[in-house]
């Protein structure tokens, strides 16, 4: 597994050059300019980008044959699979932490002018891009495996859009359950923490299916 | 004997092409190189897939080691060793990469092995894979393929497209690693030549079927090849012949026992039989 881990590892770490430097070169103009909209969306992006690219060093690995080579290897098809989920979770959480370190900043730098309601806010802000980056995941890795990958460019665009469904989709029924009106704190953590629970149990549920899907593939 | 490799009645069929394995056969024994020859599109890809796991056969029984080797029997592929034709390891990493990678995977992973090739074949451990040209790729493919000592070696068309200078180095690498008794190699190949340097056994495939499986020596000092025309061809009696093509006026035959033929039809040239000319006759042409 940790050699496997290593692989995803350096499938990623081509890209990450590009997108760190984006990345902070995005960031610092956000935080100079000190936008409130600028702010508030900022924060959403590292995770699902960074994991958009453990899905896109899927189509890298894919210019040679070590996706069958890895078959060979003494390693389970399923520990493969896993394999590239734990690395899409580190993904997720690197971009979370970056989305936490970027939100500290903007504090330091031009105090609490942004959150109305304080940390619950901030909270959904970090928590908000790993879930779209583990949703992401979900709906990518079975596609990748069910289609190949060839159509790599295609799943990455699918499981953005999905993923944004799934989550509107889930907000406005929470909404819809606790009246639409406001929400006191603890209603507010608790539906965050349901729609957390789903986005991990359909992570864990997509890993299932992939590793079944990927076991009865020819390579 | 002992094998390292026995594939039984291996039958694998592709819905969409039609091509099928037709009960494969043959055995890898304990210390030998077998040459799996045959030519582009005779299966022996598929069947090195079935081996490895990467396809599904529809039928048939694959031994490796002794055992069947199923997807969760990742200690029986500690043992063995796998080399692809061209990239096997993604171009953006590096040797050191391979290195580190592989270290993860295999608990017998020799680092001081690893740098040993890497070093013989003059390979950059920093430099990118995808600037390697096609030799480096190979040779760095067989590297990492023995850096965990391996019992097995399994080898997809290793030696193609490199040229003769690059493919003897290889082929030394083979011989070194066939001197323990222990270890055995697998080699498909279309490339006669290196099978005629290296191999002990030799199995022909030809769409989907294996046609023959023979010792190489057999071929080089048993096998002949009569030359003959038309009439002559006619007198000969079946069983002594395996395969016959025609070429021009004449016709090749293969006969399997050159000195018996040579006492038997006096005056018949008989010439001594090459594994590309065996391979020729019994895949381009009539078979008894």
């Amino acid at each position: 597994m940790k050699g496997l881990l290593k692989s995803c590892f350096f499938g990623i770490k081509g890209n990450l050059r590009v997108m760190g430097a984006a990345a902070v070169l995005l960031g610092g103009i956000c935080l100079i300019m000190g936008d409130p909209s600028a702010v508030g969306i900022f924060p959403f992006l590292p995770a699902p980008v960074l994991g958009a690219a453990s899905v896109a060093c899927l189509r890298r690995e894919s210019a040679s044959r070590w996706s069958r080579y890895k078959i060979t290897l003494p390693v389970r098809r399923k520990d493969i699979v896993k394999s590239q989920y734990i690395s899409h979770g580190i993904c997720a959480l690197a971009g979370m932490a970056c989305a936490g370190i970027f939100l500290c900043l903007a504090l330091i730098i031009h105090g609490n002018i942004y959150f109305y309601y304080g940390f619950r806010d901030v909270l959904t802000l970090i928590l908000g891009g790993g879930i779209l980056a583990v949703f992401m995941g979900a709906i990518a890795y079975p596609l990748y495996y069910w289609w190949g990958e060839e159509k790599t460019e295609i799943i990455i665009a699918l499981s953005i859009l999905g993923a944004v469904a799934v989550i509107l989709a889930l907000s406005m029924l929470i909404n819809f359950l606790t009246g639409g009106g406001g929400v006191t704190d603890t209603q507010y953590y608790i539906s965050l923490a349901v729609i957390l629970l789903i986005a991990l149990a359909a992570y864990a549920g997509s890993c299932f299916l992939s590793a079944q899907i990927y076991e009865k593939t020819e390579w | 004997m002992d094998y390292a490799l026995e594939v039984k009645n291996l039958s694998k069929t592709y819905k969409r092409s039609g091509f099928a394995l037709d009960n494969v056969s043959f055995g890898v024994p304990k210390g030998a190189i077998m040459g799996f020859v045959g030519e582009n599109g005779a299966g022996k890809s598929t069947t090195i897939g079935c081996i490895l796991n990467t396809l599904f056969r529809d039928k048939g029984e694959i031994r490796v080691l002794g055992k069947e080797m199923r997807d969760q029997d990742t200690n029986l592929r500690q043992r063995i060793g796998v080399v692809y034709d061209g990239d096997n390891f993604p171009g953006y990493y590096t040797a050191e990469q391979v290195g580190e990678v592989m270290r993860g995977i295999y608990r017998k992973w020799d680092d001081e092995y690893f740098d040993k090739y890497l070093d013989r074949f003059g390979l950059d451990k920093k430099q990118k894979i995808k600037t390697y040209s096609r030799g480096m790729t190979m040779k760095l493919a067989i590297g990492a393929a023995l850096a965990h000592k391996p019992e097995l070696l399994i080898l997809d068309e290793a030696t193609s497209g490199l040229d003769p200078v690059m493919r003897e180095e290889m082929l030394e690498v083979f011989l070194e690693f066939i001197e323990d008794e222990n270890h055995s190699i697998l080699l498909s190949s279309h490339i006669t030549s290196d099978l005629e340097k290296i191999a002990d056994y030799i199995t022909f495939l030809h769409e989907g079927k294996v046609l023959l499986t023979v010792e190489k020596d057999e071929i080089l000092y048993r096998y002949g090849i009569l030359r003959c025309r038309d009439r002559e061809f006619e007198a000969l009696d079946k069983e002594d012949w395996i395969a016959w093509r025609k070429s021009g006026y004449q016709i090749d035959v293969l006969v399997q026992d050159r000195e018996r033929a040579a006492r038997k039809y006096k005056g018949a040239v008989i010439d001594h039989a090459s594994v590309d000319e065996v391979m020729l006759l019994m895949i381009k042409e009539e078979r008894r």
